[in-house]
């Protein structure tokens, strides 16, 4: 590889230059952080990791975290083809005795932030996350109670042209006032299921988002 | 033949001393600077639009699911080193505060002003909204990122110094290493996009770009999977690719390279509707420029 190895100094007579030492530190400095990034790239991107890459990737997460190096919450594919990757809606509904949703975020027409949320919704949603979307429909539902809309039941949908013509609902929750200020969510819970879902390693105690 | 090889072998750490530590133009690196401090300034006005209300205590992103989604409290999530001031000031003008810091820095590394000082303050608060909500960055703020950080190392001389023609004279070693760092990082960026982009079946069967198409309202709106437009494009955007990282590799192709990542930068503005992760591409292929190594050798 040269790309502009050439444009090195050659007119000073006395060219500025680093010591021997420093170089050999640099040099192995540079070695280690593009080794390190390489490591955590494949890992990220493959989202199949050897138990040898798991644990150098944890061990080295002080340097990795801390400088913004590591990616593994913010994918650096631009698509992945991911089935979480699909169009999806968020709808409320101000009555539950509506027979309407109304269209709140419409991913395909939103700015690139509204389009995160609704990914991770869905990536959450793929990994029977309920806590986790349901803290997030308890941020939405609070924020939105302040900036004047009201909301009584919400609902995540997601477009899968491959299966069906309709949006295929993620998650639905009904909104019950606590009090004057604070708000719990009812999940709607499938009419084969005896008892919420709670993924072990993820539950927290008493998430006021999930309600259950 | 054993011996050429070992002799080859020699050379390497000459070659590798030549290639990370002779002393260049800080024009170079001033050039890739601005461009990467114009880019950070547009992130920076668009994080106006949005930090404050998504990030304070009761925002759309509030913090018990900014904690949640660190994995706080879990084994091995390294949660405890996102360390962003964010998660202790819960007030939207804390949000405005970071933001416009960042806007200021970002001016001041445009004109050149504050030396090391500027690219390191926009890199503190682009990491303090990434830190806080992770999930919500997007690929170019983790490039532009990178980009800062190398700026840390040698950011160059003043903006209205690079204009051709005028030359302190100045050549450092540290314009080098940071400047080769951002080549470095670019070329492993894209690769491993590839990479990422090849385990994917969309990317073989061509219905990428009609998965894209289907995401977002684009001008082209929705290309059936079906189409052949939309497997030829997909062929191309993995093409591009390819070419991007084979050509920006060597001297006499850099021209070529830089067309291609343009090109590459269009349709994922086009396509994947991610303007700003489009231009991060761009700034960040300043440091390949042909006229910018031209001019560091002029000045030899």
């Amino acid at each position: 590889m040269s790309f502009g190895s050439n444009a090195s100094n050659a007119r000073s007579e006395t060219p500025p230059s680093w010591s021997r030492w420093t170089q050999a530190g640099v040099s192995i400095a540079l070695v280690a952080h593009f080794s390190l990034l390489a490591l955590n790239y494949a890992s990220n991107n493959s989202l199949r990791r050897s138990e040898f890459a798991d644990q150098a990737l944890i061990a080295v997460q002080p340097y990795l975290i801390t400088l913004g190096w590591y990616t593994e919450l913010a994918p650096i594919s631009w698509v992945t083809g991911e089935s979480f990757d699909h169009a999806m809606t968020i709808e409320y509904k101000s009555n539950r005795s509506d027979t309407r949703w109304t269209t709140w975020v419409d991913s395909k027409r939103s700015d690139g932030r509204w389009r995160r949320l609704v990914a991770l919704a869905g990536a959450l949603a793929e990994h029977d996350d309920s806590d986790g979307l349901g803290l997030i429909a308890h941020a939405l539902v609070t924020r939105a109670a302040k900036e004047g809309i009201a909301i009584d039941q919400i609902r995540f949908s997601m477009e899968l042209p491959e299966v069906s013509d309709q949006p295929e609902s993620i998650y639905e929750a009904a909104v019950v006032k606590l009090d004057a200020t604070d708000i719990t969510l009812i999940p709607r819970i499938e009419e084969t299921r005896s008892v919420p879902v709670i993924p072990e390693a993820r539950a927290i105690p008493a998430a006021k988002g999930t309600g259950s | 033949m054993f011996q050429s090889f070992l002799n080859s072998l020699l050379l390497v750490p000459a070659a590798w001393d030549r290639f990370w530590f002779s002393a260049i133009s800080t024009r170079a690196v001033s050039t890739w600077r601005v461009a990467v401090a114009i880019v950070a300034l547009l992130h920076f006005l668009s994080f106006l639009t949005w930090v404050p209300q998504w990030l304070a205590g009761d925002g759309w992103f509030d913090l018990e699911t900014g904690r949640y989604l660190i994995g706080e409290g879990l084994p091995d999530t390294g949660s405890q080193y996102r360390w962003s001031p964010l998660f202790a000031l819960t007030q939207p003008a804390a949000g405005y505060a970071v933001c416009i810091v960042g806007l200021l820095a970002s001016v001041s590394l445009v004109l050149g002003i504050g030396s090391r000082i500027t690219p390191a303050m926009c890199w503190l608060c682009l990491l303090t909204i990434h830190h806080r909500a992770p999930w919500l960055s997007t690929p170019g703020e983790i490039l532009l990122a990178a980009g800062l950080f190398y700026l840390i190392l040698d950011p160059g001389r003043t903006a209205w110094s690079i204009k051709p023609g005028f030359d302190d004279g100045s050549q450092r070693v540290s314009a080098q290493v940071a400047l080769r760092c951002g080549q470095i990082h670019l070329l492993m960026w894209l690769l491993f996009s590839l990479l990422s982009m090849l385990q994917h079946p969309v990317w073989w069967n061509g219905s990428a770009v009609a998965l894209m198409s289907e995401q977002v309202d684009g001008w082209l709106g929705a290309i059936p999977r079906t189409s052949y437009f939309g497997q030829a494009l997909t062929l191309i955007i993995l093409g591009l690719q390819i070419a991007t990282l084979f050509l920006l590799t060597r001297q006499s192709t850099l021209s070529l390279g830089l067309l291609c990542l343009a090109c590459f930068a269009f349709i994922v503005a086009i396509f994947a509707g991610d303007g700003m992760y489009a231009m991060t591409l761009l700034a960040m292929g300043v440091a390949f420029l042909p006229g910018t190594w031209a001019d560091a050798r002029t000045d030899t």
